[in-house]
This record gives C-alpha cells, structure tokens and sequence, in this order.
C-alpha cells in the first residue's frame, strides 16, 4: 500500500514536471512569465473598463471587487479545464506519446492528475498577479484584516482539489472522444463560466440557470473564496447560506467528485482501450 | 513557370472546401462552433445586466461576439494555420503542388469566413431572440458593405499573419493566444473602443475589427454614434486602404518567408 501511494505520488510529481516543461521550456522563462499573465490580467482589464470607465460603476458597495476577485481566481478553472483537451490531444495524436505512457508502470489516472496540477501552477502565478494588480492600480478594495484565512484557505483547497477531479473526468472523457476532445473540455469550462457567477451574482441569471448554478459545486467555491477574502455576501440567492453550509456543500461535493473522477476515469480509460481510442490520430 | 488561373481557383476551391464542407460533415464541431461563443458572450450580456447598464451595450456585446467568430478565425485557422499543416506533413504538399501560395492563402481565408459566419449569425440570433437586442440599422446596404471590406481587411492581416508565423513552431501557438484577450480589450469588441483613449484606439485600429466594429454599430444602433470614434464614412475609408496594404505585405511577406524556409531549413521542422 505504502509501496503504491510513493510510486503514485512519483508519477504524480513528474507528470506536474513534464506539463510544466512542456508548458514552459519553448522560450525564456521571462517571456514565459509575461505569456502565462497576459490573458488573465488583459481578461480583468477588460471588466476593470466596462466597470469603471463605460458603466461609470456607481453601484452595491462591493460589486467591483465581487466582479474582480471572481474572474481572478476563476483562471484555475479555465486554464485546467481547457488545457486538459488539448493536453490529450497533444499526447495522443501530435506527439504520439500516449501508448508509450501506457507501457510505463505507472498508474495514468495519476499521471492525468500531475499534467493538470501543473497548468494549477501556472494559473497560481496569473491568479496572484492579476490580484496583486488589482491592488496597485485598480483600487481593489482588500483588507488583509478583513481576511477569514481558515475559509479562504479552505475554500481555494477545496476548490482546486475539485477542479483537478474535473480536470481528469474531462480527460477521461477525452480518451474516448477523440474528436471532440477540446470542444468538450472548452463548453465545460464555459458553462462553469457563465454558470457559477463568477463575474456576476447568480440572481440576475434566468431561472433555469439559477438551477444549474445551484447544482455547480463551482458556484459555491466562488461564494466561499469572496466571503473569505471580501467578507461579502452580495448574492440573495446566496446569503442565506451560513459559511459552515457552504463549508460542507464544498467539502462533500470535492470528495465526491474525486471519487466520480477516479471511477469515471477508469471506466473511459477502459473503454479507449477496447475501442482502440488510445492511438487514433484524426489530426490530418 | 506562371500557373494557370483555372488551376490557381481550383486550389482556392479545394483549400476551403474542407473548412465548407469538410468540417461540417463532422456535426458536433458544428454545434460547438456555435455553442462555445455563445456561452462567453452571454456572460458578457449578464455583466451588462448586473451593472444596470444602458441597453444598447448589450447590442454592443452582440455585435462584437458575432466578430469575434472572425478574429478568433484569424488567429488560429489562419495566423497558425501553416503551423498545424508543418506539423501534419501538409506544408511540404502545398510547396511542391504547382500552385500559387496566394492561392492556398485565399483558400484558408474564405473558407474560414464560411466557417466563422454560422458562429457570428448564430450569436446575432441570440442577440435577437435570447436577449431581446433590438438593432435599429439606418442602412442596410451600408452595414453590409461596411462587414464586407472589415472582413477584407481582416483576412488580409490573417493572410500576413499567416506567412509572418510559417517558421514558428510552438511559439507561434502560444503568440496567438497571447493576441487573444489584449486585442478583445484593445479593439473594443464588449464596449465602444473610444472609451480606451483616442491614441490607444487608433492604435488598435491596426486591427480592422477596431474601425469595423465602431461603423456597424454606428450603423445598427442610432445612439452608437454618441460613442464613435471617427464618422462611418472615414472607418471605412480608413479600413479599405488597410485591406489593400494588408493584401499587399501578405504576398510580399510569403515571399520573403518561404525563401527563408527554404534556407535556413525549417519548413518542414517539425516539433520545435
């Protein structure tokens, strides 16, 4: 048992390596770093002008640090789940190293979850500038007093843990879709988008999406992730829920979906392999 | 040797017929191409929304999420396109054809207009039906000839882009996401691009997306021209001499760069 988890970890660790290498190593480290901001940061520009200089944002005391600090931290979710199509796709069809991976004693659901957990990295650097940004030139209203750091750190925990689970259901599922593999992974991650209110509460959403928010674990990590660094509760649908609540939807609802990730995986993983999915190339 | 013509149009022909044709043989890359942008711009509509903002803007976000379809064309199905074909062994087949590159170029470029105009007709249906935009076009005939040559001008940057990215390898994938969310904020496509500053605009106007946008909305929403950063007429004077200028350093710049291929070896180098 001890013998599989350091082997499991082992292959978890380079296969965060091997995402962040081939992530990273096409150009300086510099240029890397300027790459790997520049769409988050230009993303919450874009919000940063439609509050403050088209909208004029004289609104809910609040709402431009709501807007802000939601589209941040929901870089995580972007960046994994849309990396993870083309991440299959790259090993399957354009490098064609993916039935090399599979002769390797490794566990892939291991090796799935180490190439997602570096595109996390990565996002950490765009999530922290695009805060630190906020702060300097946006007037982000933060207050490093006003932090609940048990929630916040729960809650970014919590959630990324449940965007990894994602991350490797959608891989799974792209084993055994060759063809739609990134438009899979990109409606996904579009849907959480526009979905879990992110950038606006979920109330103004129409009913039916209200719903589907609702059910999204995703817009209870944004919920948490405000309340533990803004302390605001600016969603009615929302604000009825304590902090313990959201505390448990969060936790019961990662472990579930980790569980469903490493059933779901299993089952696509099996069904490549008896469908010979695992060296198509529908890349010419 | 000089190709003949008839040969040159068939290759434009076949060129596109697998973005005409081809790629909508595969069904669920149809429903994405539509869906997928749907989502984003929808998003940008609720933002409106939550900030009570007037209604136009969300005709605004329409109109700039139905041209997106076409920058994001641009980028990857043109600027990167010879990256994909290097990648696949089709470059060398397009080099050794007894053809025009011009031809290829042109091919790519009206077939990804096809392509992208089922995103951008599906989104002004959302525009119109889903949200309730109401556009109020003063000119039918000058917002097509308006779409038109920003689409001429727009497909002559991507046919530039195109040769400028041939002997790129994966840094040219990675330029073209990076041209992604700066030029949406730069050129406007979610709010009028006057509200960026006159030199930052006219600037962005590299981009005829920039210019294209502001006249159609002039043209489809009468309280645009409040926001407008130049008079219709100008835009689209500005934007024809930008698609003759983009036309010619495209052809030029092909030149220049397969001969640079050719000598430094990297036409067919693949996996960089």
């Amino acid at each position: 048992m001890a013998v599989n988890l350091r082997r499991h970890l082992a292959t978890l660790r380079f296969g965060h390596y091997l995402g962040w290498s081939i992530e990273a190593n096409w150009t300086h480290p510099v240029v890397f770093g300027l790459y790997s901001i520049v769409r988050p940061l230009f993303a919450s520009l874009i919000l940063v002008f439609i509050y403050r200089i088209v909208v004029r944002g004289d609104l809910q005391a609040g709402m431009f640090e709501f807007l802000y600090v939601g589209n941040a931290f929901f870089v995580y979710v972007i960046n994994t789940l849309s990396g993870i199509g083309m991440m299959i796709f790259d090993d399957r069809e354009h490098y064609q190293m993916l039935k090399y991976i599979y002769l390797a004693p490794i566990r892939m659901y291991w090796y799935i979850l180490g190439r997602s957990a570096a595109k996390i990295t990565i996002s950490t650097g765009a999530v922290v500038i695009t805060l630190v940004a906020g702060l300097l030139f946006f007037d982000l209203d933060l207050s490093w007093s006003a932090i609940d750091w048990p929630l916040l750190i729960f809650a970014i925990v919590s959630g990324l843990l449940a965007t990894l689970a994602v991350g490797v259901i959608l891989a799974g599922i792209a084993l055994i879709t060759a063809m739609h593999s990134f438009s899979t992974t990109e409606a996904v991650a579009g849907v959480f988008y526009l979905a879990s209110g992110c950038i606006y509460p979920i109330d103004i959403l129409p009913g039916w999406l209200q719903v589907v928010a609702k059910i999204l674990p995703f817009t209870y990590w944004m919920e948490l992730v405000r309340r533990g660094m803004l302390g605001a509760r600016l969603s009615p649908a929302l604000a009825q829920h304590t902090n313990g609540t959201l505390v448990a939807v969060m936790a019961v609802s990662t472990a579930v979906l980790l569980l469903v990730s490493h059933a779901g995986f299993r089952m696509c993983e099996h069904g490549a392999r008896r469908w010979g999915k695992l060296d198509q190339k529908t890349d010419h | 040797m000089k190709t003949r013509p008839a040969t040159n149009l068939r290759a434009i022909w076949a060129r596109s017929y697998v973005r005409i044709v081809g790629a909508n043989r595969e069904l669920s890359w149809v429903f994405f191409e539509i869906f997928l942008p749907l989502l984003n711009v929808s998003a940008y509509v609720f933002v409106y929304r939550a900030l009570e903002a007037p209604p136009e803007y969300e005709g605004y976000v329409i109109i700039g999420g139905a041209m997106l379809a076409y920058w994001l064309n641009v980028l990857w199905s043109m600027a990167s396109q010879f990256y994909w074909e290097k990648e696949m062994g089709n470059l060398e087949l397009y080099l050794m054809a007894p053809i025009s590159r011009v031809a290829i170029l042109l091919g790519m470029a009206f077939g990804g207009m096809f392509m992208s105009s089922v995103r951008a007709l599906a989104i002004l249906a959302m525009g119109v039906f889903l949200f309730g935009v109401d556009f109020q076009v003063s000119s039918v005939g000058g917002l097509l000839g308006t779409f038109v040559i920003t689409l001429v001008a727009l497909y002559g940057l991507g046919m530039l882009l195109s040769s400028l990215f041939m002997l790129l390898g994966r840094e040219g994938w990675h330029l073209s996401m990076v041209l992604q969310e700066p030029v949406y904020l730069a050129s406007g496509f979610y709010f009028p691009v006057k509200f960026l500053g006159l030199t930052t605009a006219f600037v962005a106007s590299l981009v005829p997306l920039t210019l294209g946008m502001d006249a159609m909305r002039q043209l489809a929403f009468p309280k645009a021209s409040e926001t407008a950063l130049l008079a219709v007429h100008w835009e689209v004077g500005i934007l024809a001499l930008l698609a003759a200028l983009f036309l010619w350093l495209a052809v030029r710049s092909l030149e220049s760069m397969e001969r640079r291929g050719r000598e430094s070896g990297r036409l067919t180098l693949k996996w960089q």
